[in-house]
């Protein structure tokens, strides 16, 4: 199953989407193709691939957004080659994306040739190493090995973090410890199915601690307080 | 109800070109995610909140009355105050029982006026709950002559040991620990409905 090569095809302008999935896919080749930075990020998040091809001018965010977003997060990349196809790859551009991890460069307009090249040795390549990211673990492990369910749950939860973050907010600042232990009790098992284990221990030891502040505690109340920042941070970065 | 929309059922119910509504995800004014294969798929709530910041009608629920001859539909009632669990028994109810009629009630008070008004043959209660708890919830229940009938499911996030001081509503009663919710849920949830269609035939399709 995992022999297919995946490629991921971010670029805004839907006729050179066409062109390029008539150019690569055939029987071997699936591709996925996106319109900006964040849905790539989203598909890179929940699946592998093999290939990422950019566009740089994207709507919205840049494509050197993507490229430094995996060179900083390593396990969102995987075992992806990266592409970059764009009008205008200057010199000074190309040593910037080289740093960045691109090897191969496709500038507009392109050749199918040189499409095609950016699969080169990928057909024949042994599947990608063992290495699943946290979201495949998680699909496998809570969903059952349901891909699609795993993915419409966390695209509801980025929805919801937002409201979280602000509701712990509140809680904290005033002290509403059984609002913060219900919050952080829900989050910690959302965070464990999500694959995030170490968010979702965070978010265990402040239900635990909001816990021990309904007895009174002050020292409690004061540690939960303290864990609410490390947990919203957490949040934040799975928007 | 159908809770996510494609590219074009979005566009077709706001009278817009398809690369509009593709716009509109690209600037993140509608939230989406894409299914494996490479679907876009536009969640209901962002179009509905899209709808409601312009002064427009949300979208209703798709007319699915049911057709003359077509068994009742099976009602379940989840008692739940985080909405991530709501929206993930949702999924998973919509993905392995779409026949049933889900309701949503976010407190132990709010669970209890429902659990009166729609007499569900179904019910998955939180344990830790704001306001009464789960467990004082079905304690409560009990006193119901509807109860007898209806297929409790107890769903929660708390460890064993933290179950503990429930032991006493929990006894005997399915459970479904939050983590395996998507692989347990499930064959709980089909062993009720088949015990219901076995008492109410009217039930079975």
């Amino acid at each position: 199953m995992a022999s297919r090569v995946r490629v991921l095809l971010v670029e805004d302008d839907i006729t050179l989407q066409r062109f390029v999935s008539m150019a690569l896919e055939d029987d071997e080749v699936r591709m996925q193709a996106c319109i900006s930075v964040d849905e790539a990020l989203l598909a890179l998040a929940t699946q592998s691939f093999d290939l990422v091809i950019s566009d740089l001018m994207l709507p919205g965010r840049h494509g050197l957004d993507l490229l430094q977003t995996l060179k900083q997060r390593p396990a969102l990349r995987g075992n992806a080659r990266l592409a970059v196809f764009s009008a205008g790859i200057n010199p000074a551009v190309r040593e910037q994306l080289e740093a960045l991890g691109v090897t191969r460069f496709l500038s507009k307009p392109c050749s199918l040739g040189d499409l095609q090249s950016c699969l080169d040795g990928l057909r024949d390549a042994a599947p990608p190493a063992a290495m699943p990211s946290i979201h495949q673990a998680a699909i496998e492990q809570y969903f059952g090995g349901k891909a699609a369910l795993y993915q419409a749950f966390l695209a509801r939860c980025r929805m919801q973090f937002p409201l979280d973050i602000a509701n712990g907010r509140l809680a904290c600042d005033r002290g509403e410890h059984v609002k913060l232990r219900h919050l952080a009790h829900s989050l910690k098992s959302v965070l464990l199915t999500l694959g995030h284990a170490e968010a979702a221990e965070v978010a265990r030891q402040l239900e635990l601690d909001a816990e021990q502040a309904a007895t009174g505690s002050e020292d409690a109340l004061a540690a939960a307080r303290a864990a609410w920042p490390v947990l919203e941070e957490a949040l934040a970065k799975l928007l | 109800m159908q809770e996510d929309f494609s590219t074009r059922e979005v566009a077709q119910r706001l009278g817009m070109a398809v690369r509009s509504v593709q716009l509109m995800v690209d600037r993140g004014e509608l939230q989406a995610w894409r299914t494996p294969g490479g679907h876009r798929r536009i969640l209901r709530a962002s179009l509905d909140a899209w709808l409601t910041g312009r002064g427009l009608a949300p979208t209703k629920p798709a007319d699915l009355s049911p057709g003359d001859g077509a068994p009742p539909r099976l009602k379940a009632l989840l008692i739940e105050d985080s909405v991530h669990y709501q929206n993930l028994v949702m999924l998973l109810a919509q993905q392995e029982y779409p026949d049933l009629d889900l309701h949503t009630a976010n407190d132990g008070i709010g669970g209890l006026v429902m659990y009166g008004q729609l007499q569900p043959e179904i019910l998955l209660v939180d344990i830790l709950l704001p306001g009464i708890d789960g467990a004082a919830l079905v304690t409560s229940l009990r006193s119901q002559p509807q109860f007898a009938s209806s297929e409790l499911i107890f769903v929660t996030a708390l460890d064993e040991q933290q179950r503990a001081p429930y032991a006493f509503a929990l006894a005997g009663l399915p459970l479904v620990h939050k983590p395996r919710l998507v692989t347990d849920l499930p064959p709980l949830l089909g062993a009720a409905i088949q015990r219901i269609q076995a008492r109410q035939p009217q039930f079975a399709g």
